[in-house]
This record gives C-alpha cells, sequence and structure tokens, in this order.
C-alpha cells in the first residue's frame, strides 16, 4: 500500500491531517532496513530489533514537535544515536563487570547475561575455566545471588577457593573480552 | 538522497534483492541507491550475514505488527486527550451559560 508514493509525500499529507494512516506506511517501509542498519551497528540481532522498536517509539512521539524535511536522514539519525545509546550503555555494564565486585553491578550483570545480549560477555564467560565460571555464575547471576558460603555448599570448593575463583574468573574475563574487542 | 525521492522504499523489494529473486534491471537500480547512501550500505551490511540463516520476512511483519500497535496505541491516547478537551468546553460552556442566565436574573429581579 502507498508503495508509490514518495517519503516527502506521506510526510506532507500526515502533517496536513495528522493521521497515522500515513505515518505506518511511512515507518512500516523503513523497518527492515532500520533493523539491517542497527544488527550491523550492534552486532546483535534481538538487541537491534528492540532498538529499532525504539526508533520507531521516538519518532511517533516526535514527528509532531519538528518540522522534518528528509524523513530518510532524520530516521538514520536517530537509529544511529540510539544505538550508540545501546552501545554505551553495554560498555557501561561490561565496565562494572570488570571493575566492581559490590553487589549493585550484579543485576545489569545477569540481565546481560540472560538476554545474551553481550556476545562478547557470552564468549568470554565460555572460555572461562568451568571452576572460575560456575563461582561466577552462582555468585553474579543466579536468580538468588549467592554469598561466598553458599556458592562454597553448591559448588563442594572451600570458600577460600571460592574468592579465588572469583577473583580470578573476573581478571580472565576482563582480559577475554579485551582481546575480543580489539578483534573487532 | 535524492533517490529516495524518486523511488520510494519498498521492503518486498529489499527482501526479493536479498533473496536474489530480482530482475536485473531493479536489481541494479537498488545497488546504485546503496552506493549512494551510507545507511542503505550499512543496512544491506547488517542484513546480508542474516539472509539465509534468519526468516528475514518474518522479521518484517514483526516490526511491522508491533509499529501497528504502537499507533494504535497512540490514536487511543489522542482521541481520549480530544474528547477530554471537548468534555471540558462543554463544561465551561455550560459555566458561562449560567452565569449569564444567573445575571440577567439578578439584573431583572433586583
Amino acid at each position: 500500500m502507498y508503495n508509490d508514493v514518495s517519503d516527502e509525500d506521506l510526510l506532507q499529507r500526515y502533517y496536513q491531517t495528522g493521521d497515522n494512516q500515513w505515518l505506518g506506511p511511512l515507518l512500516d517501509r523503513y523497518g527492515l532496513l532500520l533493523f539491517g542498519f542497527c544488527a550491523k551497528q550492534l552486532n546483535d540481532k534481538t538487541l537491534a530489533r528492540d532498538t529499532v522498536q525504539q526508533v520507531q517509539l521516538i519518532v511517533i512521539q516526535h514527528i509532531d514537535r519538528t518540522r522534518v524535511e528528509n524523513f530518510h536522514a532524520w530516521l538514520f539519525t536517530i537509529a544511529r544515536n540510539e544505538c550508540n545509546i545501546v552501545l554505551r550503555n553495554r560498555r557501561v555494564v561490561r565496565r562494572e563487570v570488570k571493575e566492581n565486585d559490590v553487589p549493585e553491578a550484579a543485576p545489569e550483570f545477569r540481565e546481560a547475561f540472560e538476554e545474551g545480549r553481550d556476545r562478547l560477555f557470552d564468549e568470554a564467560m565460555a572460555a572461562l575455566p568451568e571452576a572460575q565460571r560456575a563461582c561466577i555464575r552462582l555468585f553474579y547471576l543466579s536468580g538468588e545471588r549467592k554469598k561466598y558460603d553458599e556458592v562454597a555448599a553448591a559448588t563442594g570448593y572451600s570458600i577460600k577457593e571460592v574468592k579465588t575463583h572469583i577473583q580470578n574468573g573476573k581478571r580472565n574475563l576482563k582480559k577475554t573480552i579485551d582481546k575480543m574487542r580489539n578483534q573487532y | 538522497m535524492d533517490n529516495e525521492k524518486n523511488h520510494p522504499i519498498d521492503p518486498q523489494k529489499w527482501l526479493d534483492y536479498l533473496e536474489g529473486n530480482l530482475p536485473e534491471e531493479e536489481r541494479r537500480r537498488l545497488e546504485a541507491e546503496i552506493a549512494q547512501s551510507d545507511f542503505l550500505k550499512e543496512a544491506m551490511e547488517g542484513l546480508e550475514p542474516l539472509k539465509g540463516k534468519e526468516d528475514l520476512r518474518e522479521i518484517d511483519r514483526q516490526l511491522s505488527s508491533h509499529l501497528h500497535k504502537q499507533l494504535a496505541q497512540r490514536n487511543r491516547k489522542k482521541n481520549r486527550r480530544s474528547a477530554t478537551v471537548q468534555l471540558w468546553m462543554i463544561v465551561a460552556l455550560l459555566v458561562i451559560l449560567l452565569f449569564i442566565f444567573l445575571g440577567y436574573y439578578l439584573y431583572t429581579h433586583s
């Protein structure tokens, strides 16, 4: 529908009527390309899909407040900004994982892990020795975060060993993620 | 960017292009568009690796369906807002009329 109508015409009709029947097709035609763009920027298709939906929402909320001349350029600028925000947030999560041992860092850590949103992080976790991976998973990522003694009870290691595995695991995670990041 | 003005984006054509089902002439036209736009270039670079691995038509359909839900939600909000404005206008009109009648009544009976 409206395949022969240009972006400018659809936009013009939308501004004249305020009717979403013109905005819908305009956004609809860019969905797949936006997805490709975000997938390229974020290197993650789940995040890319979420970001496209966020971009569409921003357009819906802001298009009345500004007079858009070039919809294509405006849309992709929003997409680029959103991708940058997602990437920045992801870096913050990683930094907290790497630098912080405090429990506050754990929810973001867990979220990134559970949703499989951070491929580098997943790969770095997979590369850890089993003992370190198990301790980090239980200490930071399990639904009910465990204390040192609970991790020790669950894994069979002593509390001292658990602490060592977590410290070494975090150091190795940092090293692996840095190495992988340099490769990308 | 001028190309978008002449040839509106058609997702169906882009899907056909990615699946290699586009006639030669159309394919060349799209490739010329891609060459002119950094955004399209990046979009293609993001879609190419997913070709064959992901059902891009399904992704497009899901995005479209989500978009229409967002738009419907916005329509509902807009309608609610406009109904509220109308209600307040009626109330204001009634109050004004009441004052006019009251004024008239007091004026004629004093």
